[in-house]
């Protein structure tokens, strides 16, 4: 498969690059300095319209993962008008799949969050209006509205604390008691390489798996709060993490 | 009251001044590039710096034109709609303004036939087409503000088309979906003061409702759109088979 990343040298970037990079062809995007890579790359920028229909020519899917936090003009160009011009690009091209992520508030903000267990992908959205999950909703509902009309497919993958497992004492050589309870106030996280897997999981499932066009996800790994749900992940991507961060909420 | 009018020197911006200002001290405001020889109207672009905060200043209420404003591209549109939108209720909701009025359109519910009950209740459909997705994010962006307080917003979904008049210039439209200027000028009256919790679920909550979407279109007899928001929240035409 053909697949354009977007934001494709940020964070999460080299993760999904690592995971999808044996099986496929990629084309790699973003607007920051160029990674050290076999693949092909080019540097755009999301919130330009034909930058992204340019990247998207001869691709069967797209992997959104741009991203910016704190500055609030540029959060709307990237967050939210980053993502028309994915969708534009979808259907000028005929690309049927899109995955697109962000961090599990843009669906279950503060509303939720505070009050709630069992949270799960299919609630209604409610953002509130912090910058960051303001402008992914926004960039969300666009894709939404995008699939009611066209023939695409919208995945969304939502993550919020990404560790390495080697730096919290899950892996090789590794302590966990400095970042014992870093996991309490938001009980969501997942490993890196967890989060590359769900996404080849994503990219490789077969579209007609899709009960709708527009399907969500809760990416983290096996947790014991019970605050959010991660079954869908599980069951309809096939989805297994193979690391469990214990030494986040475990004494011993 | 002392109100914001945004996207003033638009066309449909200038219809809305004209039913305000009989009854209000209008402050009009419009975007760089649309407010040049304007000499009444002040300069701002909406951004995320102090000049929003000094738009909002002493303002009572603003009334935001959420759709049917200035023709621009797509990207614009959207940065118009979403963006800026943010930005004002987050100057208006630091500054203590306490009535917050976007004016979107009933077109977001136009899919429906023509046949069904359609009222406030029901969920929106919005096509990709950009000045109606713009429309659709406005709301989106005010509903999140009103989710968590600080300043009741009033939805206001208008009929269309637009007519000069009264109610039967309304009728005599053709439109069954059509607003009068002199209803809409009476709905937008009744929006800056009513109580956005009348009717509500949480009517009776320690936080009662600071959105609310209210559908306006001139109370014909063959009405397309179902009127029940305009009855119980801003009390209009109880006495024209509205309820």
């Amino acid at each position: 498969m053909n697949i354009l990343i977007l934001g494709g040298n940020g964070m999460l970037g080299p993760w999904v690059v690592d995971a999808l990079g044996d099986r496929h062809r990629l084309r790699i995007t973003d607007i920051g300095e160029p990674p050290e890579t076999t693949h092909e790359w080019r540097q755009i920028d999301v919130s330009n319209v034909d930058d992204v229909v340019d990247s998207a020519e001869g691709m069967d899917a797209i992997v959104n993962l741009s991203v910016l936090r704190p500055h609030r003009r540029v959060a709307f160009d990237v967050n939210t008008r980053g993502n028309y011009n994915m969708m534009v690009a979808a259907v000028t091209h005929g690309i049927q799949r899109v995955i697109n992520t962000g961090p599990h508030f843009q669906l279950a903000g503060p509303g939720y969050e505070d009050w709630d267990f069992d949270l799960n992908p299919d609630m209604p959205p409610q953002p509130g209006t912090r910058l960051y999950a303001h402008t992914k909703a926004l960039g969300q509902e666009i894709d939404r509205v995008f699939t009611t009309t066209h023939d695409i497919y919208l995945q969304t993958l939502l993550f919020y604390h990404l560790y390495d497992p080697a730096d919290i004492g899950n892996g090789p050589g590794g302590s966990g008691l400095e970042s014992l309870g870093r996991d309490m106030m938001v009980p969501y996280s997942i490993a890196w390489q967890d989060a590359g897997s769900a996404i080849r999981c994503a990219v490789e499932l077969p579209l007609e798996r899709l009960p709708t066009r527009v399907e969500t996800y809760m990416l983290f790994t096996d947790l014991p709060h019970g605050k959010f749900s991660n079954t869908k992940a599980r069951g309809q991507l096939g989805w297994q993490p193979q690391y469990h961060l214990e030494s986040l909420w475990n004494k011993s | 009251m002392r109100l914001l009018l945004t996207s003033a020197t638009s066309d449909f911006g200038r219809s809305v001044a004209g039913l305000l200002a009989p009854d209000n001290d209008l402050v009009l405001t419009d975007l760089s590039e649309h407010a040049k020889g304007h000499e009444h109207v002040i300069t701002c672009d909406l951004g995320d710096d102090d000049s929003t905060d000094r738009l909002v200043d002493g303002i009572d209420g603003i009334v935001h034109i959420g759709y049917g404003g200035h023709f621009a591209s797509a990207s614009d549109l959207l940065d118009q709609h979403t963006r800026c939108t943010y930005n004002l209720l987050t100057a208006a909701r630091s500054a203590g303004v306490p009535r917050f009025i976007n004016l979107s359109t009933l077109k977001l519910l136009s899919d429906y036939p023509e046949n069904l009950t359609v009222t406030e209740n029901w969920r929106s459909t919005p096509s990709v087409e950009p000045v109606i997705l713009s429309a659709h994010l406005s709301e989106y962006v005010c509903r999140e503000f009103g989710r968590e307080g600080g300043i009741k917003i009033a939805n206001l979904r208008l009929g269309f088309p637009l007519v000069d008049g009264d109610t039967a210039a309304a009728v005599a439209s053709g439109s069954t979906a059509a607003l009068a200027g002199d209803d809409l000028r009476t709905a937008l009256n009744a929006a800056l003061i009513a109580d956005l919790a009348a009717g509500a679920q949480s009517a009776g909550s320690p936080h009662p409702a600071s959105f609310r979407t209210i559908h306006v279109q001139s109370p014909i007899p063959n009405r397309r759109f179902l009127l029940k928001g305009a009855a119980s929240i801003l009390g209009l035409w109880k006495g024209q088979g509205v309820a």
